[in-house]
């Protein structure tokens, strides 16, 4: 049996959110997805872990860099900050491939996913995410 | 006191400490058309200078060694542009040896004496020629003041420029991300459409779907070159290095490798110079001029692309001449501006192509331009300064 493994999207944008769920499904991955649609959103689930019923620690972050409220480094700096989760793996997921946003998040050790327009290539992101929570080199 | 309206810079202070000479003095340069002063006291006289003034006439017995120094303290706080004329009455040598006078005033700087008994003319025309001076020295101040300003406008105009480049910047930055965005989703979801909800043996909705794809390509690529052509604009980064330009035109050989052979094309080249610019760009350059040359080919025979270089004084101009469809040279101008496209149905293309060509070209200090006859083919050149200019 997999376990079940809790993924926090930061995403704003619903089309993104369901593209995600795709690929995880594609991908066959046993997953609970948390989302929040804005930085604010994103920044009080990371306040209420393990405080409140429903609000596991998240076993892998999908943040959006282009967030209303709070952008995607401000929450990076959060995740990477909080007690229990701060080790856990991180995948920015954007659609510009700026070098400057690729090298904050390598500053962050995050994983960085450019949204690709194309379909299947989006569905990538799935596999990216199993070998990331199987704590394979990616 | 003013007997006129003139400003007070342009009057004559007055300073004789004892008798009548001050009144008398006043007179008889407001009757030439001077305006002058009368101070009673050195403090009065000294914060007249400060308030401005054309020149001074003081008498000698007001001159003791602490109020020359006093005076003396004040004239060395003028600004470079003022050197104010001080004129001193004497009382004809009976006090003071003529030495010794000259060496107590020396600080006061530009100092000339008049000797008493004064006649009129004399003082008339000393002060005239002192006032004259100080005109001069106005005109200076004036000088220096605009050339202040304009350095200041200039500055100000730099510092607004870096302002709107950084906007442009972050303009094209957020521009390209916000349009990228909603076309993703059309083209993803289009093709969710078609897996999810229409019969895999439907080729029309393919194709419909196919036509979709195509257009966020065309868009995604038009982004692309706008993102380009912004960066191109950005003034002030223009560290021209050495280019070889053989270097640039098999990097732009190298990217269209593929459409040259595909479409059979030959492209001739002769070793070409090195200039001033980057030749990481200059290969744009290149990719873009071969890559129309393919693109507007005749349909009769296949693209020869030709590449030569020859020296004109400080500068190479290359030329890439090609065997295509050519173009009349009236439009010769317009095909180097923002999307303007002379073939809009048959070719696939943005319109910004040759306009970033162009930028890229005058930004090391170049030219560029074409020469072409309908169905003769194309003449493209582009002039750089000579590498070590």
């Amino acid at each position: 049996m997999k376990p079940l493994i809790h993924i926090l999207l930061a995403e704003d944008n619903d089309g993104d959110v369901l593209l995600v769920s795709e690929a995880l499904d594609l991908h066959e991955l046993k997953y609970e997805l948390h989302v929040a649609s804005d930085g604010l959103q994103a920044a009080n689930y990371l306040e209420r872990i393990d405080s409140e019923q429903g609000v596991p620690c998240p076993d892998l972050l999908l943040l959006d860099l282009n967030l209303p409220k709070k952008d995607g480094f401000e929450l990076l700096t959060l995740f990477r900050a909080h007690p229990l989760c701060s080790s856990n793996p991180v995948i920015v997921i954007s659609s510009s491939g700026a070098p400057r946003d690729r090298e904050r998040a390598a500053e962050f050790s995050a994983h960085f996913f450019r949204k690709p327009s194309d379909f299947d290539d989006f569905m990538e992101l799935g596999a990216l995410v199993r070998k990331t929570v199987q704590g394979e080199s990616v | 006191m003013s007997t006129n309206g003139a400003p007070a810079s342009e009057r004559v202070l007055v300073y004789t400490p004892f008798g009548r000479d001050g009144p008398l003095i006043q007179e008889v340069l407001n009757k030439a058309g001077i305006q002058a002063h009368a101070c009673r006291t050195l403090p009065e006289l000294e914060s007249s200078i400060i308030e401005g003034a054309g020149a001074a006439i003081i008498a000698d017995e007001a001159l003791r060694a602490h109020l020359v120094a006093n005076l003396a303290e004040n004239l060395r706080n003028q600004p470079s542009w003022s050197d104010f004329p001080v004129l001193i009455m004497t009382s004809g040598g009976e006090e003071m040896q003529g030495s010794l006078r000259l060496k107590l005033l020396e600080p006061l700087g530009n100092v000339s004496l008049l000797e008493r008994p004064l006649r009129k003319e004399t003082l008339i025309s000393s002060v005239r020629s002192a006032l004259r001076a100080r005109q001069r020295q106005y005109q200076i101040r004036d000088y220096i003041s605009r050339r202040e300003q304009d350095a200041q406008m200039i500055r100000e105009s730099e510092a607004s420029l870096r302002r709107a480049n950084s906007e442009l910047e972050e303009f094209a930055y957020v521009a390209s991300h916000d349009i990228q965005e909603p076309l993703r989703m059309i083209n993803s979801y289009t093709q969710l459409l078609l897996r999810r909800h229409v019969n895999k043996d439907n080729a029309q909705a393919q194709e419909y779907a196919d036509q979709v794809r195509g257009g966020v390509r065309r868009v995604e690529r038009l982004i692309q070159d706008l993102l380009s052509y912004s960066q191109m604009i950005q003034v002030g980064q223009t560290a021209a290095t050495v280019a070889d330009l053989n270097g640039s035109l098999a990097e732009a050989l190298a990217v269209l490798k593929d459409r040259i052979q595909e479409s059979r094309a030959t492209v001739r080249y002769e070793p070409l110079p090195e200039v001033q610019g980057d030749e990481q760009q200059l290969a744009h350059v290149f990719q873009n001029l071969l890559s129309n040359a393919l693109k507007y080919c005749r349909k009769d025979e296949p693209p020869i692309v030709h590449i030569t270089s020859r020296k004109r004084g400080g500068e190479w101009v290359i030329e890439v001449q090609d065997n295509g469809i050519g173009f009349d040279n009236e439009y010769g101008e317009k095909i180097f501006g923002l999307f303007k496209r002379l073939h809009r149905d048959e070719y696939p293309g943005t319109g910004l192509g040759l306009a970033i060509c162009k930028r890229i070209v005058e930004r090391y200090g170049g030219t560029m331009w074409a020469d072409s006859k309908p169905g003769t083919g194309s003449k493209f050149y582009f002039a750089l300064p000579a590498a070590g200019q």
